[in-house]
């Protein structure tokens, strides 16, 4: 135990810190409840998120597929040429209960330069469905991260609560309690110092009215 | 010209005779991967097959073709070597559109080399079309070999500076100007050519109604089509799909009843390949290097098909409707 005066002051301050000590952690409780709602909202749409990214690749390769077997390989490669590269990914921060969440946005090119005329169909629905498999991406990566981050920022709060609960606020009681001790045992030796003075002091009368 | 077909016809009848015969495809589609490379090593792909993997297989597929098909115009000279020029001036389109591509993106020489496929171009020109500044330098590279697409780019280079617009240009010019050569030479020759364009204007119509909406539909329509007219082509286009059920009457029948794009392809593939056979009886025509070209190209996007099939573990059901006709 750290050196501690035990002193009123030194109790009274012990005692706030405590009150502060509880209040914190019934704040971090709360929280903690709300990530853990929010998460638990999240996972729902994670799973939706991962079922929809894996459709759209099974439906991306069919496509590539069929397109690579009919149109060539290298005439489905050549289309890809004419794809622009992505100008801007932005991630804005959202606050979720003082957590930082990116959400990943994406500038998608307006349009991929083919024209419908000579482009086989396959081609064409091969490139709309790795433009789908591209999007389900983005959408598996923000949900992702968001539950990752969240999950994260609910461990540390548990672990916060766990310590201001087992660690802090025992510690505060036990500084409390030992200050409290150390003051009744002063009381109770002042007590004794006391009546002591007082007994003497009546001794010393007696013995004076004896005298006279 | 029939002298000049006498002896393209004698090599290209020789040549029949590495056609994979149908019992191939039906053994291919119930096989595994490695009894399928087993398989293709056994055929006439063999001696161009270096890889154990679906790479490899599009890599004998293409080599084939180049030496055993593309080879085709080189064998004939005059008016004859123009004809049969015109079935490989799809992957010179192609090519140019490739390169139009990466032109428009910024991409690295390097990149545009490993995406062009065979086609007629000779190797200087393909540079010289790389090293171009724009579309309009790229016409005048095209120019010089006196290549019939050289006058397509020039005007769709002159009709617009934005990519995707100079690409529809040259996809209409490309279209106009094989139709008019194909005319020229007439038979089932001229006959595959225009069915082609009426099939490229409905396929057309069924991408335009799956974006859901275009503005001026018209100036994806390929013109001088006789079935596939206009009107057709708007409503089609506009969305309304029942609207192909006007070509019952038509010998482009087979197509009537289709809703979707997907499987339009497939009845018009079979219906050109169909086209395509009628000309094997043109011995002194282009039509029997007409039909060994589409049947080879056939062969060969079967054989992708049914090596994905393959090394992906499918059920033959899976591809059985894409990789057959009736």
């Amino acid at each position: 135990m750290e050196q501690i005066s035990p002193t009123r002051m030194a109790l009274l301050q012990k005692r706030n810190q405590k009150k502060l000590a509880e209040k914190g952690a019934d704040l971090l409780k709360k929280k903690r409840d709300a990530l853990v709602a929010e998460f638990f909202e999240l996972v729902g749409s994670a799973l939706a998120s991962r079922e929809r990214l894996s459709s759209a690749a099974k439906e991306a390769y069919l496509a590539l597929f069929l397109a690579k077997a009919f149109d060539g390989p290298a005439e489905v490669e050549a289309l890809a040429l004419g794809v622009p590269p992505i100008e801007q990914v932005r991630a804005e921060v959202e606050n979720v209960w003082g957590t930082k969440v990116p959400r990943f946005e994406v500038a998608w090119p307006e349009r991929v330069m083919a024209s419908l005329i000579a482009t086989g169909g396959q081609t064409l629905a091969a490139q709309r469905a790795f433009r789908d498999f591209a999007e389900a991406l983005v959408a598996v990566a923000n949900t992702e991260t968001r539950l990752k981050m969240i999950g994260e920022e609910i461990k540390k709060t548990t672990r916060r609560v766990n310590a201001l609960e087992q660690v802090v606020i025992p510690g505060l009681d036990a500084q409390i309690r030992y200050i409290r001790q150390v003051l009744e045992q002063r009381e109770r030796e002042d007590n004794f110092r006391l009546k002591k003075i007082k007994s003497k002091m009546e001794a010393r009368a007696a013995e004076a009215a004896r005298e006279i | 010209m029939s002298d000049d077909f006498g002896y393209l016809g004698a090599r290209v009848r020789a040549r029949r005779a590495e056609v994979l015969p149908e019992g191939f495809f039906s053994e291919a589609a119930r096989v595994g991967f490695e009894d399928f490379l087993r398989l293709l090593a056994e055929s006439p792909y063999g001696d161009y097959l270096t890889g154990r993997d679906l790479p490899g297989v599009d890599r004998a597929v293409s080599e084939q073709f180049a030496h055993r098909v593309a080879d085709l115009p080189a064998l004939a000279s005059g008016d004859a070597r123009e004809a049969v020029r015109l079935l490989f001036l799809r992957a010179d389109l192609a090519n140019l559109k490739a390169i139009l591509r990466a032109k428009a993106t910024g991409r690295p020489a390097e990149e545009v080399r490993a995406r062009l496929v065979g086609g007629t171009l000779p190797e200087p020109v393909l540079q010289a079309l790389i090293e171009a500044p724009d579309a309009a330098g790229m016409a005048q590279a095209l120019v010089v070999p006196g290549h019939p697409l050289a006058k397509a780019l020039r005007q769709a280079a002159a009709a617009s500076s934005d990519p995707y617009e100079v690409e529809l240009h040259l996809d209409r010019a490309f279209f106009a100007d094989l139709a008019r050569r194909a005319a020229a030479v007439g038979g089932p020759f001229a006959a595959y050519f225009r069915a082609e364009q009426e099939i490229a204007n409905l396929a057309t119509a069924f991408k335009l109604a799956a974006l859901g909406g275009v503005e001026n539909p018209e100036r994806f329509f390929l013109p001088g089509t006789q079935y596939v007219t206009l009107p057709l082509f708007l409503r089609v286009a506009g969305g309304d799909l029942a609207a192909v059920d006007e070509l019952s009457q038509t010998p482009l029948a087979e197509l009537a009843g289709v809703r979707s794009l997907s499987a339009l392809e497939r009845k018009a593939r079979c219906l050109l390949l169909e086209r395509a056979h009628r000309g094997a009886t043109d011995a002194l025509g282009p039509g029997l290097v007409l039909d060994y070209v589409r049947t080879k190209e056939w062969e060969g996007a079967r054989i992708r098909l049914l090596a994905r099939r393959a090394y992906y573990g499918l059920p033959p059901e899976a591809v059985e409707k894409e990789a057959s006709c009736p």
